[in-house]
């Protein structure tokens, strides 16, 4: 108590020496309008030049040819035309990208959030023999280059089968050495690739999270835990009961990066789909060969249904992430991703 | 007499063994099972069996105790079962998929692949792909080295200025979350479709700039932001050459300043994290350097910054493997380029080499960095 109210004093104490000094301009109080004064220019900069290459983009989506052609069209296009983002939509066959595309975000996010926060609970409270190598393991698979593993994923996925051991084969060739099945099975063009790899927390980027949920559950104190153990539930229950809701924010997080990079990246889907499975991370390169609608265009009206794609491709994102953003944040902010 | 001698030694073996852990359960165990011995013979009237029964009492003896024993760790070895069940996704995962995947990709090293109708053929070729990288390729070495030292110049640049953001979005202020959400906006888009369209454009943009002079859609930052402008009218150069540090460090300045795009987009997820490490000083230490008169200045460099070591570290890592991994580098896009023109071999040597450079790269920094840190006295 005594020492409460001490601080108090001293708290006060400075308040008023601070109140007193400030009636007086001095070089402090100026300093710190200055510094305010290059915080915002900054800020606001800086947000101009992340913003700016997205603004540019959007305007020239809906610029005809001629405001293209014409310098002094900046941002505001004087002849506005939909003609760009109806030939996307029309012949990169947007709506079913789109399906395809969100089908496969939604699956990989929940199923990736799931088991990343299942693993990353199991190496951050529990103790047994190997979880440190097996760490390492998980380390291994997040820094190791996706294109070292490229062609031997691709050509998993292509002939698939379940190896235990590397070297020893798997039933589907053993199947096929018998002559049961014609052709190992081709899983391409298919969601099972994503489902595979997100079911055994081992797809894009899924080291990170398994790290992200790892470093979270261990500020979680095992006070929390053992309360509830002591309350007579088992570990699953206690993790589903007493630890899922506590980490609701962090899992939002892991969901958020997982919906959005799988949604955007590039490497993966270029090598699972081609067009008979088209999503919308492939829509875009359909226009870079200059072959569009049948006959040959010329190279700038390319760029700018490249473009265009481009933005469309993105445009579903970011109406989800300005929805999201406060969650993002809020978890990320939550979650101690400490040292 | 044989079989007499073998059942002692395994009593002894048995009532030894428990000792250390259970001293007081051999002595137990022992007692009821002599009280045993008179009731069981009144059964069996022949005499030998009583005496196969001796051998047999020791291992019933021992039988009690086994559970005794498994019980004292049971809550250990039933946690740590628990624990494998949480992890068992990913140990299914690695051994049924990635580790033949990354054995296979091994493998193709020191293989020439052929696809056919049904399936693949591998041939042996020894270090075949290795020789032919070294002899025919003449861009992969060059691009490897360009590799590790824009690595090096864009390392310490995205560390600094993702600290500085942070450190900045951390203030309270007017609009802050409305800045925080502009931010974290390249987080969410600068993954891969952005920078390969960007790539795609600028080459067109380049294209176009010599016909027709006035595209410049491709927005590869500098050019079209007016950033150049800017740098160009504040005069860095003759700012730096005045203060005598070298040619050099201007130099650097002036193309981190005209990057800033591309710093922007590189240091996102850097700015979470230390963002969520700043939130997590608590703030009573603030409270007591203010107290003491220390000065925002000193605040920052005795206080924020050995609080967030940690968050240096991990971000360190962070930013070279994601720097690395970029599909966009140049040494990433040889060796997509090796694949999809068929060479997978050469492609797979190039892969692993680039990985084997990516591990002694980050293993030498995380060696050097993990002296540095001060990592906060945790009560577990």
């Amino acid at each position: 108590m005594a020492s409460k109210i001490l601080a108090k004093e001293i708290k006060g104490s400075l308040t008023t020496g601070q109140r007193a000094k400030s009636k007086i301009v001095n070089l402090k109080t100026w300093g710190n309008i200055l510094w305010k004064i290059a915080r915002v220019v900054l800020l606001i900069g800086l947000s101009y030049v992340i913003l700016q290459p997205f603004i540019v983009k959007i305007s020239y989506a809906f610029m005809s040819d001629q405001d293209i052609m014409d310098n002094t069209v900046k941002w505001i296009p004087k002849n506005p035309t939909m003609e760009h983002i109806d030939k996307v939509i029309r012949d990169g066959k947007y709506y079913e990208c789109l399906k395809n595309t969100i089908s496969i975000s939604v699956m990989s996010g929940i199923v990736q959030m799931l088991i990343c926060t299942m693993i990353g609970y199991g190496f951050a409270k529990f103790k047994f023999k190997g979880s440190k190598l097996l760490f390492m393991l998980v380390i291994f698979t997040m820094i190791i280059p996706p294109q070292t593993v490229m062609i031997s994923m691709f050509m998993q996925f292509r002939f698939f089968d379940v190896q235990v051991l590397p070297f020893l084969p798997g039933p589907f060739e053993l199947l096929q050495k018998a002559g049961a099945i014609e052709k190992m099975p081709n899983l391409l063009n298919s969601v099972w690739p994503t489902v595979i790899l997100s079911v055994f927390g081992i797809g894009f980027k899924n080291g990170l999270y398994i790290f992200m949920m790892r470093q979270f559950f261990k500020g979680v104190p095992d006070e929390l835990e053992e309360a509830s153990y002591v309350d007579g539930s088992g570990t699953f229950r206690t993790f589903f009961r007493v630890i899922l809701p506590l980490s609701l924010p962090m899992m939002v997080t892991v969901f958020l990066f997982a919906f959005s990079w799988t949604w955007t990246d590039t490497f993966y889907s270029s090598m699972f789909y081609t067009n008979n499975f088209p999503v919308l991370a492939n829509m875009v390169f359909n226009f870079s060969n200059v072959m569009v609608g049948g006959h040959l265009q010329g190279g700038m009206d390319a760029q700018v249904t490249i473009n265009t794609a481009a933005m469309l491709v993105i445009l579903p994102l970011v109406l989800f992430y300005c929805f999201a953003q406060k969650a993002l944040i809020q978890g990320v902010e939550r979650s101690g991703i400490t040292g | 007499m044989s079989k007499k001698e073998l059942p002692v030694q395994d009593t002894e073996v048995t009532q030894v063994t428990p000792t250390p852990d259970v001293q007081a359960q051999p002595a137990k165990a022992e007692k009821p099972a002599k009280p045993v011995k008179p009731s069981k013979p009144a059964k069996p009237v022949k005499a030998e069996k009583p005496a196969k029964e001796k051998k047999a009492k020791p291992v019933k003896a021992e039988k009690p105790a086994k559970p005794k024993k498994h019980k004292n760790v049971s809550l250990e070895s039933k946690k740590a079962r628990q624990g494998w069940l949480f992890v068992l996704p990913f140990v299914v995962g690695l051994i049924t998929m990635f580790i033949p995947i990354v054995y296979d990709s091994l493998v193709y090293c020191f293989t020439k692949i052929e696809l056919n109708a049904t399936g693949f053929t591998r041939t042996f070729v020894g270090w075949g792909n290795l020789v032919e990288l070294m002899e025919k390729d003449v861009t992969f070495f060059p691009a490897l080295e360009s590799n590790l030292l824009s690595i090096a110049y864009n390392l310490p640049l995205v560390i600094f200025f993702s600290l500085f953001m942070a450190v900045m979005l951390n203030q309270k202020m007017a609009g802050r979350t409305l800045f925080r959400a502009i931010f974290f906006l390249p987080v969410i888009l600068a993954t891969g479709i952005i920078d390969k369209v960007d790539y795609v454009s600028t080459i067109g943009s380049l294209l176009n700039n010599a016909t027709t002079g006035s595209i410049d859609i491709g927005t590869s930052g500098a050019q079209a932001t007016g950033v150049d402008a800017i740098v160009e009218a504040m005069n860095i150069q003759a700012m730096f050459s005045n203060m005598a540090f070298g040619a050099d460090i201007a130099n650097y300045v002036m193309g981190a300043a005209a990057n800033i795009l591309s710093v922007v987009n590189m240091s996102g997820v850097q700015m979470l994290i230390f963002l969520a490490g700043l939130q997590s000083i608590h703030p009573s230490i603030y409270e007591a350097a203010y107290v003491e008169g220390a000065t925002g200045w000193e605040t920052f460099w005795k206080i924020t910054l050995p609080m967030i070591s940690p968050m240096i570290f991990v971000n360190i890592i962070y930013t070279i493997i994601d720097n690395f991994t970029n599909s966009s580098n140049g040494v990433m896009t040889q060796i997509t380029q090796a694949f999809s023109s068929q060479s997978y071999g050469l492609a797979s040597v190039m892969a692993w080499i680039y990985f084997i450079l990516i591990m002694v790269v980050t293993g030498v920094l995380a060696l050097v960095s993990s002296r540095i840190i001060f990592y906060q006295e945790k009560k577990r």
